[in-house]
């Protein structure tokens, strides 16, 4: 009886957790800090180095056409085959790039309506700030690589213009990131 | 019997940290799914529209819309206005050959400045580069007309306000096309 009183209990081993407790608030931190809280999803292409620009406009919900070594594409939608990602001369006499054009056209219906319909559109250089712009108006954004010739880069604004898009945003990446 | 009550109130409790645990593993993947590790941005830009009964050109005195041409050995700066005298106009065109280091992005960003400040409520500018300029250079010729710095904030960082913000695309139709005498774009 007496022996037993002095016999200890054996505790369970317990974990130290606090250091890895000070490692999940670090990354916490860092993680909620870097939180992109915007819902529209912007898939960069991985061929695709886009330019550095000081530009401080955000990125804000448009149809998307991006050029790629041998594809263009509206969304996630390949209009066109290219090769070594130049468009062919035809393209360039056209003045414009039919099949883009085409898909273009379908998206402008399906989201703002009939292209034809001018009423209320604001036309010429004006440009609207970005606090204003509610994603309800008519733009696309380009996803074009730092090397894109000029010419490929306004013949797809062209194309976009003939659909029936008339603002544009070329989509850059911020320095530091 | 008293050592055994007073050894049991002075061992420190261990808080239970399993609870927090288990809500930063769920926190964690949550946030790393919506993490932005780069930063994307835009320019906004937009091509020239034909709009019957207007000018391009503004009519005020104090409005000019500026005109750069890049040309693959030369950076050219010209200005419209339907309300400044011609003579003004031509005082402020400047030309800038382009050099190994490529175009001289300072003294236009300089030229740019004294503009703005001669004519404030100008924001217009219609750039027309040439066919094989690179969509990097481009960009960099943007950022030197955008926007300037007009001092330094608290925090370190420079306050930049308003150049020539509204980029509006253009291009020379080439000279052999019948169509050359129309307007570009």
């Amino acid at each position: 009886m007496m022996r037993a009183r002095f016999i200890k209990k054996k505790k369970a081993p317990g974990l130290m957790l606090t250091s890895l407790l000070d490692m999940f608030t670090i990354i916490l931190i860092f993680l909620i800090v870097s939180f992109n809280a915007e819902s529209y999803e912007f898939r960069l292409e991985e061929s695709i180095t886009l330019p550095e620009s000081s530009s401080r406009a955000k990125l804000k919900p448009a149809v998307n056409v991006s050029i790629t070594d041998n594809q263009l594409k509206v969304g996630d939608r390949a209009v066109l085959t290219l090769e070594e990602g130049a468009f062919a001369e035809a393209h360039h006499e056209a003045g414009s790039i039919e099949p883009l054009v085409e898909r273009l056209r379908e998206v402008y219906i399906q989201r703002y309506g009939d292209p034809d319909d001018v009423s209320g559109r604001v036309v010429g250089a004006e440009q609207e700030s970005d606090e204003e712009y509610d994603g309800q108006e008519p733009i696309v954004v380009v996803q074009a690589d730092q090397e894109l010739e000029y010419r490929s880069l306004y013949l797809i604004l062209r194309s976009a213009a003939t659909a029936g898009f008339f603002k544009y945003r070329l989509a850059i990446m911020r320095p530091g990131a | 019997m008293f050592d055994r009550w007073r050894k049991q109130v002075d061992e420190p409790q261990e808080l239970d940290l399993i609870p927090v645990m288990n809500l930063f593993i769920v926190l964690i993947p949550f946030l790393l799914m919506g993490a932005a590790f780069f930063q994307i941005g835009v320019i906004p830009a937009s091509l020239p529209t034909h709009t019957p009964a207007t000018s391009d050109s503004p009519s005020d005195t104090d409005l000019v819309t500026v005109n750069l041409v890049l040309k693959a050995d030369a950076l050219q700066l010209t200005a419209t206005s339907s309300g400044v005298a011609p003579e003004a106009l031509q005082e402020i065109a400047a030309s800038w050959p382009r050099t190994a280091q490529g175009y001289d992005l300072e003294a236009f960003h300089s030229q740019l400045m004294r503009i703005k400040r001669l004519y404030p409520r100008s924001n217009t500018m219609i750039v027309l580069p040439h066919d094989e300029l690179e969509y990097e250079d481009l960009v960099g010729v943007l950022d030197s007309a955008r926007e300037r710095q007009v001092g330094v904030r608290p925090d370190g960082e420079p306050d930049m306000a308003e150049l020539f913000p509204v980029v509006v695309f253009s291009r020379f139709i080439p000279a052999e096309e019948p169509a050359a005498e129309e307007e570009a774009g």
